[in-house]
């Protein structure tokens, strides 16, 4: 019998985390629901949990075997939420919203009678996100409370800080004087104490943020948000606001962890396993909550130079929505869970107890940077031994600046050279060439049995040699802000995307790449792309003309796909599906970088263009040129000439506008989102010899050739009009300025002519109209020219006699129409 | 709408044919084969297409599935700079109550790939691909507007929170303070600055900030009988002076408490270098006295140092003060516009303590004071 036992356990099942730490869940009463905001016990092992609900809830036998066996109470009610709870002493302190606050039962009945104000001496405004937190305590008594900043309409994504100390970590003494002890935080959710007292405290992404971090806390320090700044001496101490969107000039502190995004996307707390062993072999080590995947994360600290940084591993998943971790005397780790408003891994409230089996995990015991590599110790000793090539080493970078948070930026493989592993196999030397200080590393550790083989290090320093200025979360300029980067653009797609355009053969469907066949598209209905799948299908070819342009669009190649974009029908941006030439400027540059990724993906390109320019005999002077040509964010070609015109140029000689022109006829190809800008002022030379433009209210009366321009904003769903010809108070020739989609035809449509059917404009950003209105024998003419480009053109049957113009700005109600700079001038009266 | 098969073309002869056969919600429950089958419910009655979900999820397959995934998952084919969320454990940027993701699908979020919808969809297709998206997370717990209720049951009820304006045109209450006692009475406090801004009689309080991501203001449920000097009142306590004329006393809030069957707010008195000299303990309940009803405070003093003239702030309205007849009681009477008044006694006994640990009470009662006779009444109640 005993043999084939023996067999068995050699073939044991793979590990699993609930084999070492297993996991329960304590039973609230009926109908409670317990969002939990702090816990801690009392010395006879009473758990206390104060709630978002402004509860504190009083549990007995809370570490009974059966957790159904643990008993609720209410043990104080009317709480302003409750997002920290600490005993000292057998004394309770609460941290409400908007007070720290002890709680005393006078008569020993267990239910708070007093609520006794410690302090409430930081800012609130209302602003529903100006939550506040705790509650370690240090030696001397003093508590650490940190407050959120809050965030407003319609930029919801700055935080601000409106009122005093938000966006700040106090500091409370004991007789309640409160005092600010560092700044530049943003979503502060989570404090925690070492065992070498050592404050840290926790970050959300965000502005300013660009993972979730630890950091380790020390007086005077800033972590990085600018709007805590509003409270310091440079501002007047409140007099007046930083900017929202440059990086603040104040000496930054780093985060001792980076987590990465994956792993921790709302860190709670973090919590010190004092448990003297009970928990596992990780004594000392900090224990994190983390709501949205409903784990607990294990971290592992050191000083470098001075300096706190460390590792993360991930430590036990599939809990709940973790927000608070704590210990409890018999070495239990308690979780308390909630995510109403943020979404998480259920269960989304209550409390679970994590216990150890007893049974020691394979995993990473701690982690020391070298100069040139890790120093790895394990909890048991290596079954099997790693070679160099199962270790991967991926160093990441971040964008620092006010978008919300960054993606690993600037990715790329450490190379490690070799392994060492020690005789009694419980330790490994990583050794590694060009390790640098200012980034993080991924490190994986395959072929070892670890149960977590992945560990991520944050490199502020070196063990030695000169520190590094260089972040891991580094300045970049802002991105462009939303509102100023769309004046002047005109959408060429949207709406009715063909209206503009010549299109035989095209089609305005829903793509993705065929699996069984990646040289071909999978269509179904809906408005993602234009595609060149209909038979025979022709160029994608716009009506206007256009000299001097910023684009923009959205391509997506198919396997083999082969297509190109030509400016002014006869300069080439190649899109084909090669890494190496897409995007390249033909008869000019390849790209510098490689940003092609490959079949069935979208990219978006942008870039300028400009048209060449002759002399007034005809001679060519400045050939075509390109700039700034960005694929997804990168610049791929700096600055380009375009010298004779290539293969597939169409249009005979060179001219100084020309139409946008997609190559439909040589392979598959997926667009979307066409758009241009005028770079230089399309002013179109007038007839004769133009008089001066007068403001429209100049204009007088009796109006028969004229141009008339100015700088409109039409609200969302707005309808307005431009009544280019009034007589005896009837408007017989309008000009629509239309944002419904449901009247005759979008702005730049003449009423009871062809209708345009392209949406050019977005609505709320302003934008240039001039429309140009001029007998000829037979017909009025009306050209109409948005953004610069001609968009419309017209004869009336029949010329029209003359008559008033006139604004008509609400056709639809509700309608904002801004008008500005309305001018007029004559060609002729 | 759904198509009928061609004998039935009004939802009207559909419910004739109803009352006698069964066969008519089968033909109009079924779509005929030229439509697409979609997600979206038919009503057997009248036909019509409930599509709110399914309108939902084919605008975010349109607009959205190309970098959230399919199924919300965050595998779109698009690529982006980072990974685009998952909505399938309910988790969003900004929170995922309605108003937030709405807030995030119109507006985009600043600088990173996620664009704004303003321009390409309605407020009715924003309002459905908002709803299918988060559908597609877990099931939340929100509290039912029942359960934000709070009543005050045998024990009276302290409750810190947010409060709105008491009245129109008055500031916001952000750390406002609701005193609840047994006999239906809400006192209502500026904590920040310890003002009673005014007195409700009814129902307590409705929690609101259980719902959404919290931080909402409370909603106090009694109707105001009181709105003390508009809402807006000064400092309650004035020292007097030994140059004339009073000076305001800062107030500093100390702690709340429930004993004696009363919610008690204590404070601290801050001289002129905002230093403490002295605490006070207030609580309030209701009043009725000779055909009048109100209010009564009762403010004991804690250490007050001797010979300290210490006033309570009397309402900024014209008073007159009336004898109640032989009570030897005098009491302010303030005119109201609509031809009420309201009056203020007040008493000092002196308690075995002495005079450091005096209990003052002030009466606040409300009624008619235009006819002789209704004063009269309350002379004899008070005796």
């Amino acid at each position: 019998m005993i043999p084939i036992l023996l067999i068995l356990a050699g073939l044991a099942a793979p590990q699993q985390e609930s084999d070492y730490y297993t996991v329960d869940y304590l039973t609230p009463p009926d109908g409670e629901v317990l969002e939990v905001g702090g816990m801690d016990f009392l010395s006879d092992g009473t758990l206390l949990v104060s709630t978002r609900r402004g509860r504190v809830w009083w549990v007995d036998q809370a570490l009974a075997e059966d957790p159904a066996e643990a008993k609720f109470h209410i043990f104080a009610e009317g709480l302003h939420e409750g997002l920290g709870l600490k005993v000292v002493d057998d004394r309770i302190y609460v941290m409400q919203r908007g007070e720290l606050s002890q709680l005393i039962d006078l008569d020993g009945d267990r239910i708070c009678d007093r609520i006794e104000v410690v302090s409430q001496d930081w800012g609130m405004s209302g602003n529903y996100h100006e939550f506040a937190f705790g509650l370690p305590q240090d030696e001397e008594g003093n508590f650490y409370i940190s407050t959120n900043v809050g965030f407003w309409s319609p930029e919801w994504w700055h935080g601000i800080s409106k009122v005093k100390y938000r966006g700040w970590i106090l500091k409370v003494a004991p007789d309640g004087k409160t005092t600010p002890f560092a700044s530049g935080v943003r979503s502060p959710a989570g404090l925690g104490m070492d065992t070498e007292g050592r404050l840290y405290y926790t970050d959300n992404q965000g502005d300013w943020m660009p993972s979730c971090g630890i950091f380790h806390v020390q007086e005077g320090d800033f972590f990085g948000h600018p709007a805590s700044q509003r409270w310091t001496r440079k501002y007047g101490y409140g007099k007046r606001a930083p900017s929202s969107i440059e990086p603040p000039d104040v000496e930054r502190t780093p985060p001792a962890i980076w987590l990465p995004y994956e792993w921790s996307r709302s860190t709670g707390n973090l919590v010190p396993d004092t448990s003297g062993g009970k928990f596992g072999p990780f004594q000392d080590q900090m224990f994190v909550a983390e709501l949205t995947n409903g784990l607990v994360l294990r971290t592992m600290f050191e000083e470098v130079q001075g300096q706190v940084q460390g590792a993360a591993v991930l430590f036990r998943q599939k809990v709940g929505s973790a927000f608070r971790v704590q210990f409890a005397p018999d070495g239990t780790l308690f979780t308390g869970f909630t995510n109403r408003g943020w979404g998480g891994l259920g269960p989304g409230n209550g409390i679970s107890r994590m216990r150890w089996t007893g049974k020691v995990p394979m995993e990473f015991d701690n982690i020391h940077l070298l100069q040139d590599g890790f120093e790895l110790s394990f909890t048991k000793p290596l079954e099997t031994v790693p070679t160099a090539e199962q270790v991967s080493m991926m160093a990441y970078d971040y964008n620092w600046w006010w978008d919300y948070g960054s993606p690993q930026m600037n990715e790329h493989q450490v190379q490690v050279s070799g392994v060492e592993v020690a005789e009694d196999r419980m330790s490994m030397i990583v050794r590694c060439e060009d390790l640098e200080a200012g980034w993080a590393v991924r490190v994986k550790v395959d072929g070892a049995g670890l149960l977590h083989n992945e560990f991520d290090y944050t490199i502020n320093q070196l063990p030695e040699g000169p520190k590094t200025t260089k972040q891991i979360a580094v300045k970049v300029e802002p991105p462009d802000l939303k509102a100023a980067g769309d004046e002047g653009w005109l959408t060429l797609t949207w709406q009715d995307p063909f209206d503009a355009w010549e299109a035989d053969g095209w089609n305005l469907v829903d793509v993705a790449l065929d699996s069984a066949d990646p040289s071909k598209f999978v269509e179904t209905p809906g408005n993602g792309a234009l595609v060149n799948s209909g038979g025979r299908a022709a160029d994608f070819r716009s009506k206007m003309e256009f000299g001097d342009i910023e684009f923009r669009f959205n391509v997506m190649l198919p396997k083999g796909g082969d297509s190109g974009l030509f400016f002014m029908d006869r300069y080439e941006l190649q899109l084909i599906d090669d890494p190496g030439g897409c995007f390249a400027v033909l008869g000019g540059k390849g790209p510098r970088a490689q940003t092609y990724r490959g079949p069935g993906e979208w990219h978006t390109v942008t870039g300028r263009f400009f048209a060449p320019r002759f002399n007034n005999n005809g001679k060519k002077i400045t050939n075509a040129k390109f700039e700034q040509i960005t694929v997804d964010g990168v610049m791929v070609i700096g600055a380009t000439e375009v010298g004779e015109t290539t293969g597939g140029a169409h249009g005979g000689n060179e001219a100084a506008t020309g139409p946008l022109r997609f190559q439909g006829a040589a392979g598959l190809v997926a667009l979307g989102d066409v758009r241009v800008r005028l770079i230089a002022d399309g002013e179109a030379t007038a007839e004769g010899v133009p008089e001066k433009w007068l403001p429209l209210a100049d204009a007088g009366d009796s109006v028969l050739d004229y141009e008339l321009r100015g700088r409109f904003t039409l609200s969302d769903a707005g309808s307005a009009a431009i009544d280019l010809r009034v007589i005896n108070e009837e408007p017989i020739l309008s000009l629509l300025l239309d944002d419904t989609g449901t009247s005759e035809g979008r702005t730049g449509t003449i009423a009871g002519y062809a209708p345009i059917k392209t949406q050019f404009l977005q609505p709320g950003v302003p934008y240039q109209l001039k429309v140009r209105v001029v007998n000829l024998v037979e017909s009025t003419n009306i050209m109409v020219w948005l953004n610069g480009v001609l968009v419309n053109q017209i004869d009336t049957n029949g010329p029209l006699p003359p008559g008033n113009v006139q604004l008509r700005p609400e056709i639809a109600p509700g309608t904002e129409l801004v008008a500005e700079d309305l001018e007029v001038r004559f060609l002729r009266k | 709408m759904a198509m009928f098969a061609p004998s039935f073309r009004s939802p009207l002869s559909c419910v004739a044919l109803l009352l006698f056969s069964a066969s008519c919600s089968d033909q109009a429950a079924e779509p005929t084969k030229t439509e697409e089958s979609n997600a979206s419910t038919t009503s057997a009655v009248t036909g019509s297409v409930t599509a709110d979900v399914s309108e939902g999820a084919k605008i975010y397959q349109a607009q959205c599935a190309l970098c959230h995934g399919e199924n919300g998952d965050g595998k779109g084919i698009v690529v982006l700079d980072r990974p685009a969320r998952s909505f399938l454990e309910g988790a969003f940027s900004f929170g995922n109550t309605t108003a937030a993701v709405t807030r995030t699908v119109t507006n985009g979020i600043g600088g990173t790939p996620m664009p704004g919808f303003a321009s390409v969809l309605n407020e009715t297709e924003i309002i459905a691909v908002v709803d299918y998206v988060i559908s597609l997370g877990p099931e939340q717990d929100i509290p039912m507007e029942s359960a934000t209720l709070l009543q005050v049951m045998d024990r009276p009820v302290v409750v810190r929170g947010g409060l709105g304006p008491i009245a129109e045109g008055l500031p916001t209450i952000p750390r406002g303070l609701l005193l609840g006692g047994t006999d239906g009475l809400t006192f209502q406090y500026d904590a920040e600055t310890v003002r009673l801004l005014g007195v409700r009689q009814g129902e307590f309080v409705k929690r609101k900030d259980w719902e959404n991501r919290g931080g909402d203001f409370l909603e106090p449920l009694g109707t105001l009988i009181h709105l003390v000097d508009g809402g807006d009142p000064n400092t309650m306590w004035q020292l007097g002076s030994l140059l004339g004329g009073n000076m305001d006393v800062k107030l500093k809030m100390v702690a709340t408490e429930v004993s004696n069957d009363k919610a008690w707010l204590e404070y601290a008195l801050l001289d002129g270098n905002g230093k403490e000299f002295m605490r006070m303990r207030e609580s309030g309940s209701a009043l009725s006295m000779g055909g009048w009803s109100g209010y009564r405070r009762v403010f004991q003093s804690i250490n007050r140092p001797p010979g300290l003239t210490l006033t309570f702030r009397e309402p900024q309205l014209n008073g007159r003060t009336v004898e109640l007849g032989d009570s030897g009681r005098t009491a302010q009477v303030f005119e109201q516009k609509d031809g009420t008044a309201f009056i203020m006694m007040s008493t000092m006994d002196i308690v075995a303590d002495g005079e450091a640990n005096a209990t003052q009470t002030i009466d606040f009662l409300f009624g008619r004071a235009d006819t002789p006779e209704t004063l009269a009444e309350l002379a004899e109640a008070v005796q």
